[in-house]
């Protein structure tokens, strides 16, 4: 019961007038990028980072989650009164939310959604809170070459579950991974791809990169084509409120299997935006009427969201204990604390322990007060969605160059986020997942360390990878994501060719 | 080619430009004839003639935006950050929204305004300023 302790010490540190505060901001921050078309989650933390920069570690992370939280709680907003998702996660949330917004039961969807998120979140809250210090504690105990057997099991299986084409994602990952080598090089101290210029001795500023590539890309795509915002107003009453609440109960099969399958792909890397898909379809098989989905069925909303929330707090798990995020978003707060030199992995619940259980409180605060703020606040961010877009977007764009200038004050890194913008929209228009590219400039380096002390340690052997039976089965385990298509797609061979013998 | 569904009378001015941003848009469309249509109000765009307003925001500003985003990064350097973002945010209202002189000038002043109040005078984040600010002693 140590972690309940530690808890209930992280609630007393952040119990103040000015963190308290603070959450209220970064909640209220959070809704209104979430709700912007154009922003979102990732971008919303990246490009409000600065503001956070004069701060003290905790309060400065407390925002920033509360951001986050903010940002989730956002995205259903739109995903229901404009029919247009704010992240890829929510596009399961539009499926019935928007048909039910379409029957004037707009409210109805906005309270389930959010109470499912809360619902979501709560239990992968739950789960971090007593699975996380067992798992950086077990960690503590890793060496470089299960670091790096960790790392190239994460990269291995954003190529193995990813959606996208396995190509392109490895051609994205690359790219990342080269572009993370400019700069310094930490082992051996020379320089890499600095080509003379000063600014690059530095490297890419990974935050730098993100709010260029989803910012910025994002608003070039949105201004392209044009969303017709034609939305549904929306009054969320307390009697409304009620009404959907005392309905909770007898879904709670679907919120717990919801809950479930978002905490497990959360984990996983890359398995974020599947787990509202998968919470959604399994919903509606399990159903006893599966075709009244998609016409506006509040179990519809219940299932994505719940998943889709409990897979973006459990991302952040790995990100805690091993230094490793589970999605795009928790690269970013990852981001974030090494602005702070702190280090997320196994040591973080060793050195800053204040830290990781004032972030994990805030967890559960941000959350509830989260809750109690969008169900007050919608019919005002609602209304921020009729803002013309012409107006909104040239203010994105002043907040992307802030957030990209205040990181390292270098005027530079606006030039460099305007280039990962074109990319970022070129991407996008070849259909080649980003991703997978944040992730590697995220950890090129530190798996790169571990790769390279692995093989000094061993002497240039690669077996080291098979030495023990821990390092061995993470090793072939990510061998087996990285061949996963390759293998199914034999296996499925050998099936078709078993049952249909020749004629 | 793709004018011809849509009437655009003008749209010889500004050629180069134009023509570029027709090809763009040209290839992205999905052969539908609202696209086909919002390729040509941006030609007619150009020639400031009136069209609908919705498609002709979306066409002007898909091109215009990169060119915008360039000059502010460049004006940022030698007028400061938020002497900068009052012209874009102005600018962008009221050449590509179409929006009325006072409110755009009114937006963007409030916005450049909150910006500084925030990031400079709140958190003491440090931005590049230029004559302006200076003029105030910040």
């Amino acid at each position: 019961m140590e972690a309940i302790t530690l808890l209930l010490h992280g609630f007393a540190v952040l119990l103040t007038w000015k963190t308290l505060t603070l959450m209220m901001i970064g909640l209220l921050l959070g809704v209104f990028v979430g709700v912007l078309p154009g922003l979102g989650g990732p971008n919303g933390v990246a490009i409000l980072l600065p503001l956070t920069f004069t701060m003290d570690p905790t309060s400065a992370i407390v925002m920033l989650s509360c951001i986050y939280w903010g940002a989730l709680f956002g995205g259903a907003i739109t995903s229901i009164l404009f029919n247009i998702p704010g992240e890829a996660w929510s596009v399961a949330t539009t499926f019935d939310g928007y048909p039910m917004a379409q029957q004037g039961k707009a409210a109805e969807a906005l309270t389930a959604a959010f109470t499912s998120s809360f619902i979501g979140s709560l239990v992968a809250v739950i789960l971090i809170t007593f699975l996380a210090p067992r798992i950086a504690g077990f960690a503590l105990r890793f060496g470089p070459p299960e670091f790096f057997a960790v790392y190239f099991l994460t990269f291995c299986s954003f190529v193995g579950l990813g959606r996208e084409e396995k190509h392109k994602t490895l051609i994205s990952m690359a790219l990342g991974l080269l572009l993370a080598a400019i700069g310094m090089d930490t082992v051996s101290g020379q320089l890499r791809m600095t080509f003379g210029v000063d600014p690059l001795l530095r490297g890419v500023n990974f935050l730098v990169a993100v709010i260029g590539l989803f910012g910025i890309s994002e608003i070039l795509l949105t201004m392209e084509e044009r969303l017709a915002l034609r939305g549904h107003s929306a009054k969320i009453s307390l009697r409304v409120v009620l009404k959907v609440w005392k309905e909770l109960p007898r879904y709670w099969v679907t919120l717990l299997r919801s809950s479930a399958i978002g905490c497990w792909l959360g984990i996983t890397p890359g398995g974020a935006i599947a787990a509202s898909f998968m919470g959604y379809n399994l919903a509606k098989r399990f159903s006893k009427d599966p075709a009244s989905f998609g016409k506006g069925r509040i179990e519809g909303v219940f299932a994505p969201e719940t998943a889709a929330h409990a897979s973006g707090t459990a991302a952040l798990l790995p990100m805690l204990a091993l230094g490793i995020p589970g999605s795009g978003t928790a690269a970013i707060l990852l981001g974030g604390l090494m602005v702070w030199g702190l280090n997320p992995g196994p040591l973080l619940f060793v050195e800053h322990k204040d830290f990781v259980w004032g972030l994990i409180a805030s967890m559960y605060l941000g959350n509830i007060v989260g809750l109690v703020i969008v169900l007050t606040t919608v019919p005002i961010f609602a209304s921020i969605l009729r803002i013309p877009f012409a107006a909104v977007a040239p203010m994105i764009l002043v907040s992307c160059a802030i957030g990209a200038y205040a990181i390292q004050n270098a005027m530079f890194d606006v030039w460099l986020m305007l280039l990962f913008g074109v990319v970022g929209y070129v991407f996008k228009k070849i259909g080649v997942p980003l991703a997978p590219f944040t992730l590697a400039l995220v950890l090129g380096n530190r798996s790169e360390d571990a790769f390279r002390l692995a093989m000094i340690g061993a002497g240039g052997d690669m077996r080291v990878f098979w030495s023990n039976g821990l390092v061995g089965s993470i090793t072939t385990l990510a061998f087996i994501l990285l061949f996963w298509p390759l293998l199914s797609r034999i296996f499925a061979g050998a099936a078709r060719l078993r049952h249909a013998p020749g004629p | 080619m793709v004018a011809a569904n849509c009437h655009s009378p003008r749209h010889h001015r500004n050629s180069a430009k134009t023509a570029n941003e027709t090809n763009a848009t040209s290839v992205r469309a999905r052969g539908e004839r609202r696209r086909a249509c919002l390729a040509a109000s941006i030609m007619r765009n150009a020639a400031r003639s009136s069209s609908s307003r919705a498609s002709s925001e979306s066409g002007n500003g898909a091109g215009a935006l990169p060119l915008a985003t360039l000059l502010f990064c460049a004006a940022m350097q030698w007028l400061g950050l938020y002497v900068a973002s009052f012209l874009l945010v102005a600018g962008f209202m009221r050449f590509i929204g179409r929006i009325a002189w006072w409110k755009s000038l009114l937006t963007s002043f409030v916005f450049a305004f909150a910006m500084f109040a925030t990031f400079d005078v709140a958190f003491d984040v440090i931005m590049p300023k230029g004559p302006i600010e200076a003029l105030f002693g910040r």
